[in-house]
C-alpha cells in the first residue's frame, strides 16, 4: 500500500555526491539517537493537541462517564479542577508528559481499563501478524526479486513486473476480502477470522505480506541490477566464476543489504497496515484496539494506541538505522550537509 | 545466465512454497485431526457478537453477555419457551396483600457451583443495596427478608408484579462466594448448568458443566462462546464449522442457511421490538405532528418483507410484540402514507423554500441525525437505519445516520446531541410490558414529556389486577400510536442456526436467554 | 547539515534540454498510456455522473434488491435495490473529488514549506524539518485515521485528515532538490546578479523542482484515494448512502458469499484507479528523465 519513500532507503553514496561530510560511527549514532528523541517529543506534542480536535468538552465526557446522565454544571466544574483541566494548555502538556515519563497513559474514559495494559495485552498479537507478514513478503519477494533481476525470459520478467504493480495498487482491505472470498468462502481452506493457530494467521499475514512483498521485489531487483553492474563483480567474472558463484557469492550478499534495511524499516508500515488487516480478520491487535476505541470514542485510548504505534516505529526504524551502521562500513559515516 | 542457476532459483523458489503450504497445511491438518479428536465429545462451541463486561450483580451485563449469565446463574422466577411463567428457584410465590408484599418460597438441595447451599440469605445478598438491580429498577423495593432458610419476604412501597421482573437474566442469584473476605469480586457463583471456567478478553468464555446441578443436569460437557463481533464473520465462521450454533443469525442469510443440508435453522418472535426514538426536547422532533409524519413516511411492511427477507414482523408503529401481554391486537397502527406524511409537515410549518429537495423553517433546513450502534446486538439496524433515511429523503427531511458504539451512543444520548435513536427492547423482561417505562419524564433514557403519559404509565405499573393492567397498557399503546415519542418498526423474530451436530435445541421466545437443556453434539 | 537519510539529488549529467515532457517516451509506454487513459475516462465519468448512470444512485427500490446484471441496471441492484452501476460512477466524483482536492492542497503547502525551508536554511528549515520527521513517524493511515475519528465522519474530515498529514512527503522531496539545486552554477551565476530571493526561487528553482513533484502528486492521487477509501472503509469516512467505494465494498461483504459482485466491483473500481495512476506516474517518470534514477520503482 505505500511506497519505500527514495529517502527512506539507504543505499552507498556514490563518491562524487558533493554533500557529503564523513564523520565517526558512534558519533552518527549519537546523532541519530538525539534526532529520534526530538522525534519522539514532537509526536507526543502532536498526539496530546491532536486531541483538541475532538469536539466537546473534555471535562464534561468524563463528569458523564463518571456521575451519569443527569449532571450538573458544578460537578463538570469539579472534574475540570480534579483532572487539572483548568490549567493552561501548556502546563497540562507536561504533566501528562510527566505521566508518561512514568509509563502512565492514562485511563481508558469508557472502561478506565489502564490503557498502557490495554496495549501490551494487545502487542503480542500485533507483534505476530507483522512478523509473519514480513516474513511472507521476504518469502515472495526476494525469489521474484532475484529472478526477475536475471531473467532474459521477457515474459517471466514482465510477469514479474505486472505482478508487483498489482501488488502496489491492490488495497489491503480489499485484498483481504479477496482472499477471504477465495480461501474461507469459496475454497474453506483458511478460517476468517479469530486467533490463535497458524491456520488463524494464514489470511492476516498473507493480506499484509503481499501488499508489502511487490515493494520488495522491485527493491531487490533493483538492488541488484545496481550492484551486477560494480566492478568487482566485472571482476569477479573476469576471473572466470561462474555466473552462480558470482551471483550468489558476490552479488546476492551485497545487493541484500538495502533489502533488509528496508525490510526492518517496514515493520513500521506492516503496523499501519495492520489496523486495517486486523479490523478484517477480527485480529486481537493494537490496531483493532485502535479502531474500536475510535467507534467508542474513547479518546485517552486513541491517543495511547497512536502514541505507542509511533513511538514503537520510531524505535524500530532507529534499531535498523544502527544496525545497518554497524553492517555497512561505507554508510556509517555518510552524513549530508 | 547459467542454466544451472536457473534451475536452482526455480527450485529454491517452489520449495519456499511447499514449504510454507506445508506448514500452513500441516497445521490445518492437525485442526482436522482435533476435530475428529473430540469426535465423541460433548464440547459444544457458540458464536457470539460481545464479551461478558461483567459477572457480578454491582453492574448491568449488557449485550450479549447475558446468553453467558443465563448458563451460569439462575432467576428466582422462569419463563418456558413460550414466554409462561414458571418456578425457577423460587418453587412457589405469594402475596398476602395484593401486590405489596411477596414471600417466595425456595427451592431445597440446590447448591452453588463453590458448594455451598442455596439460601434466603443467598437471595438477600442478590438483592442488596448495592446490586445494579435495586438501584436502577426496583427502587420501590423496601426490605428483603429472611423468614427461615428457604423463605423470603419482599416488601414494596407500592403494589408490583414483582415475579416477572424477577425472571429478566441480568438480575439473577449470586452465591456470596463471588466475594473475598474484603468484598471485591473474585470469580462468579451461580447455580445454573454450567461453571465459569476460563475468559479470555475479547476472544473466548469457557465454561463447564455443573456435575451438582439440581435439575437435569446437561449432556454437554463444556461450552465455549467465541466472541466475534461481526455478524457476518461469525456466519462464515459458522459455515466453515468453526462454530456449532449462532444465535443471532443475521436476517440476509437466514434464507440462504436455511437452505443448507444440515444446517436448522430456528426463529421466534421475540419480546423486542426495534424503533426509532426521537429526541422530542429538540427541534424538528418536538413537534408531535413532525414525529406523526416520520411514522407516516417509513414503509415498516417493506422493511420486513424486502430488506429483512421476511424476518420479523412489521410493527407499523406497535410498541409491543404480539407474542407480549396487553399487546393491542386491534391497535390501529400506522401504514406508509407520502401525501399525508407531507401534509403533516407543512401543517408543521416546514415546506421547501430553496428548492432544494430538502425542507426549511425559519431559514433552517430539516436536519437530523440517526444514531446507529454499531450493529453488535442487532446486524439488522444499519440496514434499516438506510432504509428509513430513503424514505425520510422522500418526505424532504434530511437524516445523517452516525454509526457508533453503544457506549458513545449513550453519551450523545446524555447531553441530548441527536435527533433519532435506532434501538431494540429497552426495558423489556419477559412479556411484561414494563417498557413504557422508557418515555416516562423519570427514565434516564427518556426524550419525551408528557404529564399524561407519566400518570398512565405509574398507574398501569402500580396495580397486579389483570384488568386494570390490560386497560391502562392498551390506553398506553393508542397513547403511543397517537403521541409517538417513539415509531415502532419491527418485531424482532429470534433467530438461532444450529450446525449439523448440534441435537436438540429447542428455541426460546426471551430474548436474551439461551437455553441449553437437553441440547447433544453427534459429531460425524 | 541535518537530514542523513536525504538523497533525492539530481544526477549530474541531468541537463536542461531533457527537462521537456517527452510525449515519445511516454507513448512508448504502453501501460502508462493505458492509465492516463483510463484516468481520463474516470474524470468524464466524475464530470458528467447525471448525464451517463442510468439510474439515481439513492433512490432505493426494495422489490429490486440484489439483482445480476440487466438490461436496466448494467451491474445489478445491491441490498437496497439501488444501481450499482449507478453508484460507482458517482464514487468516482467522491474519490477523484478527495484525491485530487487533497493533493492540491498538500502539494502546494508541502511544496512552498520545503522551497523556503531549503532555499532559507537556518532554523525554519531545522524546525520544518524536524516537523516532517515527527509526522513522518506515524506510520501511513494512523494519524489520518486519529483524526478523522476525532473529527467524526464526513467528507470535510477525510479531506482534512489527509491533508494534515499527508504535505511532509513535498516538503521533504522539494527541500532536498532545493539543497542540491541551490548548488548549481546556473542558480549561483543567477545569484551574482542579486535578484530579489524570490525571483531566484520562482524563475530557477521552483521549474526545477516540478517534475518530481508531479510524478510524486500523481503517486499521491493514488494514495490518498486508497487512504479515503481505506477510511470509509473502516466506517471513518464517507458514510452511507453517499456511494463512496470504500463504503460500497464494506457494505457488500455480508453479501460476499451469494453475491459477490456487490464486493467486486467497487473493489475492482479502487484497484484500477490506483493501478491507472501507478502506471501514469511511471510514465510520467520516465519520460520526463530525472528523478528516475533515484527511486526504487524505476523499471
Amino acid at each position: 500500500m505505500e511506497y519505500p519513500k527514495a529517502s527512506e532507503v539507504k543505499r552507498p553514496i556514490s563518491e562524487n555526491d558533493r554533500n557529503i561530510r564523513r564523520i565517526s560511527m558512534w558519533k552518527y549514532i549519537a546523532n541519530r539517537l538525539a534526532m529520534v528523541l526530538i522525534v519522539i517529543a514532537g509526536v507526543t506534542l502532536v498526539s496530546f493537541f491532536a486531541m483538541y480536535l475532538a469536539p466537546g468538552d473534555p471535562a464534561e465526557l468524563i463528569a458523564l462517564e463518571r456521575y451519569g446522565q443527569d449532571l450538573d454544571k458544578s460537578q463538570i466544574e469539579s472534574v475540570r479542577e480534579a483532572e487539572g483541566l483548568d490549567a493552561p494548555v501548556y502546563f497540562q502538556y507536561f504533566i501528562w508528559l510527566d505521566h508518561l515519563l512514568h509509563l502512565d497513559l492514562g485511563r481508558s474514559i469508557i472502561t478506565s481499563d489502564d490503557v498502557l495494559e490495554e496495549i501490551l495485552l494487545k502487542l503480542p498479537a500485533t507483534i505476530e501478524l507483522t512478523v509473519a507478514g514480513l516474513l511472507i513478503s521476504l518469502l515472495i519477494a526476494l525469489p521474484i526479486g532475484v529472478l526477475s533481476a536475471f531473467q532474459k525470459n521477457i515474459l517471466l520478467d514482465n510477469c514479474c513486473a505486472f505482478f508487483s504493480l498489482i501488488g502496489i495498487s491492490i488495497p489491503n482491505f480489499w485484498l483481504g476480502i479477496l482472499l477471504i472470498w477465495l480461501f474461507s468462502l469459496t475454497l474453506h481452506i483458511f478460517p476468517s477470522y479469530g486467533y490463535g493457530s497458524l491456520s488463524h494467521l494464514t489470511l492476516p499475514a498473507l493480506t499484509l505480506g503481499i501488499s508489502m512483498s511487490s515493494i520488495t521485489a522491485r527493491l531487490t531487483r533493483a538492488s541488484l541490477m545496481e550492484v551486477m553492474e560494480k566492478e568487482y563483480i566485472l571482476a569477479a567474472r573476469a576471473r572466470g566464476f561462474d555466473e552462480y558463484t558470482v551471483v550468489l557469492r558476490h552479488a546476492l550478499k551485497n545487493a541484500l543489504l538495502p533489502v533488509v534495511t528496508f525490510a526492518g524499516m517496514q515493520l513500521g508500515y506492516l503496523l499501519g497496515g495492520a489496523v486495517i488487516v486486523e479490523t478484517i480478520f477480527s485480529w486481537p491487535g493494537i490496531g483493532k484496539l485502535l479502531v474500536d476505541s475510535i467507534f467508542a470514542r474513547d479518546f485517552s485510548m486513541v491517543q495511547g494506541c497512536v502514541l505507542f504505534i509511533a513511538v514503537l516505529f520510531s524505535l524500530s526504524s532507529l534499531a535498523v538505522d544502527i544496525l545497518y551502521a554497524v553492517l555497512d562500513p561505507r554508510i556509517r559515516y555518510d552524513m549530508y550537509d | 545466465m547459467d542454466r544451472n542457476f536457473k534451475l536452482i532459483l526455480l527450485t529454491c523458489m517452489l520449495l519456499a512454497v511447499i514449504g510454507a503450504s506445508a506448514c500452513i497445511s500441516g497445521e490445518n491438518d492437525e485442526t482436522a485431526k482435533g476435530d475428529s479428536f473430540v469426535e465423541n465429545s460433548q464440547d459444544l462451541v457458540v458464536g457470539i457478537s460481545s464479551d461478558v463486561n461483567n459477572w457480578y450483580l454491582d453492574k448491568f451485563a449488557d449485550g450479549d453477555a447475558r446468553f453467558v449469565w443465563s448458563q451460569v446463574y439462575e432467576t428466582l422466577v422462569r419463563l418456558d419457551s413460550n414466554l409462561n411463567i414458571i418456578p425457577g428457584l423460587a418453587e412457589s410465590w405469594e402475596t398476602p396483600d395484593n401486590g405489596t408484599t411477596w414471600i417466595f418460597h425456595l427451592r431445597k438441595n440446590v447448591t452453588f457451583h463453590d458448594g455451598t447451599s442455596f439460601n434466603a440469605d443467598s437471595v438477600v445478598f442478590s438483592y442488596s443495596d448495592k446490586s445494579y438491580v435495586r438501584q436502577a429498577v426496583l427502587k420501590p423495593i423496601k426490605s428483603i427478608e429472611a423468614l427461615d432458610n428457604y423463605t423470603v419476604k419482599f416488601v414494596l412501597q407500592k403494589p408490583m408484579p414483582l415475579p416477572f421482573y424477577l425472571t429478566h437474566v441480568a438480575w439473577p442469584i449470586m452465591g456470596p462466594g463471588c466475594l473475598d473476605k474484603a468484598g471485591n469480586f473474585i470469580k462468579p457463583v451461580g447455580t445454573g448448568p454450567f461453571k465459569f471456567e476460563s475468559q479470555k478478553k475479547d476472544q473466548e468464555i469457557v465454561l463447564i458443566r455443573n456435575d451438582a446441578y439440581w435439575g437435569n443436569k446437561s449432556l454437554l460437557n463444556k461450552v465455549s462462546f467465541k466472541i466475534i463481533p461481526d455478524p457476518s464473520t461469525q456466519v462464515m465462521a459458522f459455515e466453515n464449522g468453526e462454530l456449532d450454533m449462532i444465535i443471532k443469525v443475521p436476517e440476509y442469510d437466514v434464507k440462504r442457511l436455511e437452505a443448507k443440508k444440515g444446517i436448522q435453522v430456528q426463529k421466534k418472535l421475540s419480546t423486542f421490538t426495534d424503533f426509532l426514538q426521537f429526541n422530542c426536547d429538540k427541534t424538528p422532533f418536538n413537534d408531535t405532528k413532525v414525529r406523526q409524519s416520520v411514522a407516516y413516511a417509513i414503509d415498516t411492511k417493506a422493511l420486513v418483507n424486502d430488506v429483512l427477507n421476511g424476518v420479523g414482523k412489521p410493527a407499523e408503529g406497535r410498541p409491543y410484540s404480539p407474542n407480549m401481554m396487553y399487546s393491542d391486537p386491534n391497535l390501529k397502527t400506522y401504514s406508509q402514507d407520502l401525501d399525508k406524511s407531507k401534509a403533516l409537515l407543512k401543517e408543521a410549518g416546514w415546506e421547501d423554500s430553496n428548492r432544494d429537495g430538502i425542507l426549511e423553517k425559519d431559514g433552517s433546513p430539516l436536519n437530523c441525525t440517526l444514531l446507529v450502534s454499531k450493529g453488535a446486538w442487532a446486524a439488522r439496524h444499519t440496514l434499516m437505519a438506510q432504509v428509513a433515511q430513503e424514505d425520510l429523503r422522500k418526505i424532504g427531511m434530511n437524516v445523517e445516520i452516525q454509526v457508533l458504539d453503544e457506549g458513545a451512543i449513550s453519551k450523545l444520548e446524555g447531553v441530548g446531541n441527536f435527533g433519532m435513536i435506532l434501538r431494540t427492547g429497552y426495558f423489556v423482561w419477559g412479556p411484561y410490558p414494563k417498557h413504557f417505562f422508557i418515555h416516562h419524564s423519570k427514565s434516564p433514557y427518556s426524550h419525551y414529556h408528557n404529564e399524561t403519559y407519566d400518570q398512565l404509565v405509574d398507574a398501569a405499573d402500580s396495580t397486579i389486577d389483570p384488568q386494570k393492567q390490560k386497560e391502562l397498557y392498551y390506553a398506553l399503546q393508542d397513547f403511543v400510536i397517537k403521541e409517538v415519542p417513539a415509531f415502532y418498526l419491527v418485531h424482532e423474530e429470534k433467530v438461532v442456526a444450529t450446525g449439523p451436530s448440534v441435537k436438540g435445541f429447542v428455541i426460546t421466545a426471551e430474548d436474551p436467554w439461551l437455553d441449553l437443556s437437553g441440547v447433544y453434539l453427534e459429531r460425524k | 547539515m541535518t537530514c542523513m537519510t536525504e538523497n533525492i539529488k539530481m544526477t549530474e549529467k541531468s541537463s536542461m534540454n531533457e527537462k521537456r515532457l517527452s510525449l515519445w517516451e511516454f507513448g512508448k509506454n504502453r501501460l502508462a498510456l493505458f492509465g492516463i487513459l483510463f484516468i481520463a475516462i474516470l474524470c468524464f465519468l466524475a464530470l458528467f455522473a447525471p448525464y451517463i448512470s442510468p439510474n439515481d444512485p439513492f433512490a432505493q427500490k426494495l422489490d429490486k434488491r440484489l439483482l445480476g446484471p440487466c438490461h436496466e441496471y448494467p451491474l445489478g441492484t445491491d441490498e437496497f435495490g439501488r444501481c450499482i452501476f449507478s453508484r460507482v460512477i458517482y464514487g468516482t466524483r467522491i474519490s477523484l473529488g478527495i484525491g485530487i482536492l487533497v493533493v492540491a492542497a498538500t502539494s502546494i503547502a508541502g511544496t512552498s514549506l520545503g522551497l523556503l525551508s531549503g532555499y532559507k536554511g537556518g532554523l525554519f528549515d531545522e524546525i520544518l524539518m524536524r516537523g516532517v520527521d515527527v509526522m513522518l513517524a506515524f506510520p501511513n493511515i494512523i494519524l489520518a485515521l486519529m483524526i478523522a475519528g476525532l473529527l467524526g465522519p464526513g467528507f470535510l474530515s477525510v479531506v482534512l485528515s489527509l491533508s494534515l498529514t499527508q504535505w511532509p512527503v513535498y516538503a521533504r522531496l522539494v527541500r532536498g532538490q532545493v539543497l542540491s539545486l541551490k548548488k548549481r552554477d546556473f542558480v549561483e551565476a543567477a545569484r551574482a546578479l542579486r535578484p530579489s530571493n524570490f525571483y531566484i526561487m520562482r524563475k530557477h528553482i521552483l521549474p526545477n523542482c516540478m517534475e518530481p513533484v508531479i510524478v510524486l502528486g500523481t503517486l499521491e492521487i493514488a494514495h490518498v484515494i486508497i487512504f479515503a477509501s481505506a477510511l470509509s472503509f473502516l466506517g471513518l469516512g464517507i458514510q452511507p448512502p453517499t456511494p463512496e467505494w470504500g463504503s460500497m465494498l464494506k457494505s457488500g461483504i455480508p453479501y460476499l458469499r451469494t453475491y459477490p459482485h456487490l464486493c467486486f466491483v467497487p473493489g475492482l473500481m479502487i484497484m484500477l484507479t490506483v493501478f491507472a495512476l501507478n502506471f501514469a506516474a511511471d510514465g510520467l517518470r520516465a519520460s520526463l528523465g530525472q528523478y528516475a534514477k533515484q527511486e526504487v520503482l524505476d523499471r
